[in-house]
């Protein structure tokens, strides 16, 4: 079986699209190693300094590096972001006011990783690692098979959890880690969103909900999705981000190019 | 592809790898596809081939826009 | 008066409007506690020090603008530094921004007047450098009902112009008694009414009061009742706002125990809990993430 992708994203109402604050990333498996392909969303702490930076470091280094889904491995691929964001090469033009909020605040960002292991095997699956309320779906024919973390609707929000950028922080931050897996079929679909629209989701929860993310082929249908609901009051209005993977027994020969 | 037989399990979107963007100017050059994000910020190429995956992805579309000091509205 | 929902967050399309009326009469010269420093030195580092909480909430990333989150002023009552001095209530921003009523948070960010070594307010032997945009000044009355008149008219202004935005925020710093009630045939409490009828469609501006001590009394932090506050107490009771429930959950994070019904005053503070005051007092609904 094979695995791809898409990201639609959304920045707060009133705010510009370069103002996004989510972190998405995806790789392709590696034939050569074996290793399956890898997911990733996270969730930059709108109070933070350089959270777009931060939740960036975090899902790149997950999707790219040799990280294992253990809490020890995780404990180093945190560090080694911590490093690459503290030492970023843009910070040698930060002001005095953007200094002192790097070292007295920093950033934090909910963090939701995704691996699909054995997807040639017997027992194609997905294995996840989540630290706060960036949430995975696993959804098989317009029904949710699960959601992981399984937060309920009022649950979200209010769960500071997530990755810090303070290096003391980090090793008690990373004991709240929670895993989860799941079993693959061809024809399965995943979606990784962020808090805002996650909500919206556990509260839709149905076929007509998973028919309809199924079948969003348009980043201006996500876009006008998420106005409809922050304006009927339905969603949040954060920065929104939902990956969707599919999974099927051959990669697609079609390709749609938006117009 | 008409976009009324969109399937997920089926079609790729084609995205930018680099900062998420979907408006992008590709071009036929055999089996393969040829792409140019057209974000100005960005302008990532890569080339896709039918049945294979696509590039890793990265999204960096808040990070490919510096912003004067002078855009804050006031 | 119709009952706010308090939940919008401030966001640039919507942002937040802090005034704080700051006590500059000439009882403000008295030591504050064993700090050494006077009452009005202390008020104005916990100004400052708030100001420069929410210029810092608001930076976001290098060379990035500090966001227009919030529009801030600063009027003081007593003493006047600028035109013809003598007593009167005026905007209390020194420097380019003298003059200035409600102030854009980006613009406060680039024009403090001084940055200066300031001693911890936690009065820890260090002292950091601090943006400095208002000065410790005292002398002269207490003209608090001219404060709330001068402060409501630019609050009026910012509602208008922001009906969707988190109402208005109005905290008073004072360690006296009013000294011009009635101000132009109105009471305090016809003036405080005229300011909290000022309303966004999240809710009524909301009026808080901080009263500090000169010695070290028994501290009062977000009453739910006014019995057993010395005087002023129950009168500033009577005029500071319920506290909306994204504050009561704040001051409770904050270790503060909040009863149902509680308003926004602290009586007898100290000069840490003036910070802490203003914290909460100042801190909207946000998104965390």
């Amino acid at each position: 079986m094979h695995a791809w992708q898409v990201v639609f994203s959304a920045p707060k109402h009133g705010n510009d699209p370069w103002e996004w604050e989510d972190g998405a990333a995806a790789v392709p498996g590696d034939p050569a190693t074996g290793r399956g392909p890898r997911f990733a969303v996270a969730d930059g702490a709108t109070e933070g300094f350089g959270s777009a930076r931060w939740a960036m470091r975090l899902v790149e280094g997950f999707v790219a590096g040799d990280v294992e889904l253990t809490e020890r491995s995780l404990l180093g691929w945190a560090g080694r972001a911590q490093d690459a964001w503290r030492h970023d090469p843009v910070l040698s033009r930060a002001s005095g006011l953007e200094l002192f909020k790097v070292d007295s605040v920093g950033s934090l960002a909910t963090f939701l990783g995704c691996e699909l292991v054995d997807l040639g095997g017997q027992r194609p699956r997905w294995r996840a690692v989540a630290l706060g309320d960036t949430v995975l779906f696993h959804v098989r024919g317009d029904r949710l098979v699960t959601q992981f973390p399984d937060i309920p609707a009022d649950g979200f929000g209010t769960n500071p959890a997530g990755v810090p950028t303070a290096p003391a922080a980090l090793p008690g931050a990373l004991g709240g880690v929670e895993f989860a897996e799941g079993d693959l079929a061809a024809g399965d679909l995943l979606y990784l969103a962020t808090d805002a629209f996650a909500q919206w989701m556990v509260r839709r929860d149905g076929p007509a909900l998973w028919s309809a993310l199924a079948g969003l082929d348009h980043p201006e249908r996500f876009r006008d999705l998420v106005d409809d609901r922050r304006a009927a009051r339905e969603m949040t209005n954060d920065d929104v981000t939902l990956m969707r993977v599919s999974v099927a027994s051959r990669l697609p020969d079609q390709l749609v190019v938006v117009v | 592809m008409s976009l009324n037989d969109f399937d997920a399990h089926r079609a790729q979107i084609a995205q930018c790898p680099r900062c998420g963007g979907f408006e992008l100017d590709v071009r036929q050059d055999g089996h393969a596809c040829a792409f140019t994000c057209r974000n100005p910020d960005c302008r990532t190429t890569w080339e896709w081939l039918p049945g294979t995956a696509w590039p890793a992805t990265v999204v960096r579309r808040n990070l490919t826009r510096a912003v004067p000091a002078d855009e804050e509205r006031r | 008066m119709s009952t706010g929902t308090y939940r919008q967050w401030v966001s640039r399309a919507t942002p937040g409007c802090v005034v704080i009326l700051l006590d500059r009469s000439d009882s403000m010269k008295l030591p504050w506690g064993a700090t050494g420093g006077s009452l009005a030195v202390g008020a104005a580092l916990a100004v400052n020090n708030i100001l420069l909480d929410m210029c810092v909430k608001a930076t976001i990333e290098v060379n990035a603008p500090v966001r227009h989150y919030f529009d801030v002023g600063v009027f003081s009552y007593g003493a006047r530094i600028t035109g013809p001095g003598g007593e009167g209530v005026e905007a209390a921003f020194g420097g380019a921004l003298a003059g200035r009523g409600l102030v854009p948070l980006p613009e406060l960010a680039a024009n403090p007047f001084a940055v200066r070594d300031e001693p911890s307010i936690d009065a820890m032997p260090v002292s950091v450098k601090m943006p400095v945009w208002v000065d410790p000044v005292h002398g002269y009355r207490t003209p608090m009902c001219q404060a709330v008149e001068v402060a409501g008219a630019h609050v009026f202004d910012w509602a208008a112009a922001h009906p969707d935005s988190f109402p208005p925020i109005i905290i008073n710093i004072t360690d006296g008694m009013v000294t011009d009630s009635p101000y132009q045939g109105a009471t305090l409490q016809d003036w405080v009414k005229r300011l909290t009828s000022i309303e966004t469609a999240d809710g009524p501006a909301l009026f808080f009061n901080i009263f500090l001590s000169p010695t070290d009394s028994h501290e009062v932090v977000f009453p739910a009742t006014p019995a057993g506050l010395p005087l002023p107490g129950p009168e500033l009771f009577a005029l500071s706002s319920e506290l909306p429930p994204t504050m009561v959950d704040n001051a409770r994070a904050d270790g503060y125990d909040v009863r149902p019904g509680a308003r926004g005053l602290a009586f007898n503070v100290g000069r840490s809990t003036l910070l802490r005051v203003l914290q909460i007092g100042t801190r909207v609904p946000e998104r965390s993430r």
